[in-house]
Order: structure tokens, then C-alpha cells, then sequence
């Protein structure tokens, strides 16, 4: 009897949240419709339901975590792991999956800070403050290269044709991605170091990554230049870009050589590298460093997110 | 699983107020999906509120189809200090969800 009763109560609690919150939900959703119609403008021309744009928010978010990056940005821990004294569900483990990625603050401030009280004139002082606030290693010099300067201006590229046959019309993977990309336009080929990948069958995700940013430099004008391992050295070379003025900062993959000198600049980055760094409207002045990261751990792609 | 709600709603101490109730975990994980709709619908109704009407679809579609990198950088340029205000806003949320979980406890 005792049993009974009590799964009789946990129902009761049960139905009586279920209810409440689904009202509140109802209640919200109601609210959406009638102050945003854009909803249901933008879901009607897209052939969707009005569900459907919420349902399927997270895919971006599993894309990332699937392919390494550190997406969560809210330097609140997006906290769903049950407490300690909660033995977790296996149903609600499932979901803390996403949140043991760990969330990162945005430290552009400090980076403003940590380069402001740098020797600007020092880039080992630079790299050194910024490796602490940005905890990566951070090298003027790796494996004994080094770059003709660490300091210099970026240039905006095109995208680079990942494999033979890449196109705009092949080359983004979603809408959003179009509209904000498409006016860079493709560059006309490859890299330096040719095609990412040889068919678009075998593009994979780092791929993918790579070309997105993607970080252009002088390897012509390194001290080191000269020899096939030098060169070959640079390929997908991963290096952080620092726009002092903004302290934005990304990881990227050196994946082509220039620009010349005769255009006065010293580095180039792809599109969506400048778009991160706050260049939309064309180059400007950045610190490089490379990652010294041999266990490949860093991620591309904008830090702090 | 909601984008919006997995990076702001800390859901540790609902959890552990459920847990007081004594429910089926099947129980537990069908209320805490219905939080995550209703926190992402709390949170999409204060977003759009906050956005100039052309940004708006912008963020609609980046709420259906973005990689969660673009859609939080959105956020951070059009919303000032979006992550103290969605944070803020969060914590009232979830304060508001606890008062429904304990106020039941209360009357048991």
C-alpha cells in the first residue's frame, strides 16, 4: 500500500510541473507569434513550422563540438551536469556532453591590456603576456623558424578553392554562411601547397576548418627560406592572429604564401578570419605568433568561443 | 536540446530540487526538455526584443541554421554585454522554475 501511495504522489508532482510549465510555455510561445511576426514570415517562406526553427538551433552547436571546437562563449558555465549528490540518469548524461566543453571568457579586454602593458617594439614580450592570458603557447620562433615580422598588415583574401571543381555555389554550408561570405568571392585556385583536398568526397571537416581560417604568410621572406622542409614546415603551420586594436583574436592555418611585397602588406586571412577580427571593410595592422601546440589540441577558429 | 538555454540556464539546482521530489528519471528528463523550450522561448522573446528590425531574420536564421560560433558572435555585437544580460536574465528564469519546484514541496 505504501508503495502505492507514493507513486501515486510522485505522479501527482509530476503532472501538476508538466502542466505548469507547458502552460508557461504555451503561454511564451503565444507572445512570440503575436510580437515577432518574423517568425512565421520567415518559417512560411522556408516551407517550415514554426517549431522547427527552435528544434534544430543546437545543430551548429553539435557541428562544433564534433569537430573539436570550443563553442561555449557565455563565460557562465552553461551548467546541465547534475550536482554531486545527483546520481545522474544515463538519459541526463547524454546531455552534459555538451556542457563538459569548456566555457571560455571573452578576454578581449585583456588581450587590449596585456598588449598595451607589452614592449610593442618586443614581440617575444607580446607573445609571452598574451600565451598567458590566451593559455597557448605562443612562439616568434618554433622549430627554429621564424617569419620576416610578427607585426604587420593583414590583407583580405578570397576563399581558396578547396578541391577541384569548389565553386561558391559548393563552397558554404549553410544560407547565413552565404550571405555574410559569398561577396569574397573565390580566389581562382588552390593554396600554395595546392588543393586541401583532392575531391569534395574527401573533404573533411579540418578541411573545412582550415580554408575557413585560413592565415596567409610571407614564408619568402622568412630568415629560414630556402629548402622543400622549410616550406613544407609552413603547410597548415597553426598561428594566432591579434588585432591589437580590438583584442580579437583567432587561430588559423597558414594555408597560402604572400602577399607580395610590392603591396605593402605582410599577412593575409580569409575572409571569415577578417570578418572575426573586425576588418569587414579591408586589412589593418596584427600581431602573428605561432601555436606551439604539438599535440594538436588548440582549435580553429575565433578564440573565446 | 536548445542552443540558447545550453549555454545560459544553470540547471544544477533544479536538478537537485527535482531530485527532492522523489520523481522516475523518465519523469525528470521530460520536465527538464520541457525547461529547455521554455527557457529558449524566454530567452528568443527578450533577443528579439532587443534587436533593430533588420536584424531580426538574421537571427532567426542563425537560431535555425547557424554554427554556434556566428550565432554567439551576433549576439555579442548587436546585444551590449549580451552575456550579463542573457546570464541575468537566466537566473531570474531559473530562480522562477525553483519557486514552482519548491512551492509544490511546500504543499506535499
Amino acid at each position: 500500500m505504501g508503495l502505492l501511495r507514493q507513486t501515486k504522489v510522485e505522479n501527482k508532482n509530476f503532472k501538476i510541473l508538466l502542466k505548469k510549465f507547458e502552460e508557461k510555455k504555451l503561454s511564451v510561445v503565444q507572445e512570440i507569434k503575436e510580437k515577432h511576426k518574423d517568425f512565421e514570415t520567415w518559417a512560411d517562406k522556408k516551407g517550415l513550422n514554426f517549431e522547427d526553427i527552435f528544434s534544430k538551433g543546437a545543430r551548429g552547436l553539435a557541428t562544433g563540438a564534433a569537430a573539436g571546437a570550443i563553442v561555449l562563449t557565455s563565460g557562465l558555465r552553461a551548467s546541465v551536469e547534475p550536482a554531486n549528490n545527483i546520481s545522474a540518469s544515463k538519459d541526463l548524461e547524454e546531455e552534459s556532453l555538451l556542457a563538459s566543453l569548456e566555457a571560455k571568457k571573452d578576454v578581449r579586454g585583456q588581450v587590449k591590456k596585456d598588449i598595451k602593458e607589452s614592449n610593442f617594439y618586443n614581440p617575444d614580450d607580446v607573445a609571452k603576456n598574451l600565451s598567458k592570458t590566451l593559455k597557448i603557447s605562443l612562439k616568434t620562433r618554433l622549430d627554429g623558424v621564424a617569419l620576416n615580422t610578427n607585426y604587420g598588415i593583414m590583407g583580405y583574401e578570397s576563399h581558396l578553392t578547396r578541391y577541384p571543381g569548389d565553386n561558391l555555389a559548393t563552397h558554404f554550408e549553410t544560407d547565413t554562411e552565404y550571405k555574410r561570405f559569398a561577396h569574397a568571392s573565390m580566389a581562382g585556385g588552390p593554396g600554395a601547397w595546392g588543393h586541401i583536398a583532392p575531391s569534395k568526397q574527401l573533404l573533411s571537416k579540418r578541411d573545412i576548418e582550415r580554408e575557413r581560417y585560413y592565415l596567409v604568410v610571407q614564408t619568402f621572406l622568412s630568415p629560414n627560406w630556402g629548402s622543400p622542409k622549410v616550406k613544407q614546415w609552413f603547410h597548415h603551420r597553426k598561428m594566432v592572429a591579434v588585432n591589437p586594436a580590438s583584442g580579437r583574436v583567432i587561430v588559423g592555418a597558414v594555408e597560402d604564401a604572400g602577399p607580395e611585397r610590392a603591396t605593402g602588406r605582410n599577412f593575409g586571412g580569409s575572409p571569415e578570419v577578417m570578418e572575426a577580427l573586425g576588418f569587414s571593410g579591408g586589412g589593418s595592422y596584427v600581431f602573428m605568433f605561432f601555436v606551439d601546440d604539438p599535440e594538436d589540441k588548440v582549435p580553429l577558429g575565433v578564440y573565446g568561443l | 536540446m536548445r542552443m540558447l538555454s545550453l549555454f545560459f540556464l544553470k540547471k544544477d539546482n533544479i536538478l537537485l530540487e527535482l531530485e527532492k521530489l522523489e520523481m522516475q528519471q523518465r519523469e525528470k528528463k521530460k520536465l527538464v526538455d520541457v525547461l529547455d523550450e521554455l527557457v529558449e522561448y524566454r530567452l528568443v522573446n527578450m533577443i528579439m526584443s532587443k534587436l533593430e528590425k533588420r536584424d531580426k531574420e538574421l537571427f532567426i536564421e542563425q537560431l535555425y541554421a547557424g554554427s554556434a560560433e556566428i550565432f554567439i558572435e551576433f549576439l555579442r555585437e548587436k546585444i551590449e554585454n549580451c552575456e550579463q544580460v542573457l546570464g541575468q536574465y537566466s537566473k531570474e528564469l531559473e530562480a522562477e522554475i525553483l519557486e514552482d519546484i519548491e512551492s509544490l514541496q511546500k504543499n506535499k
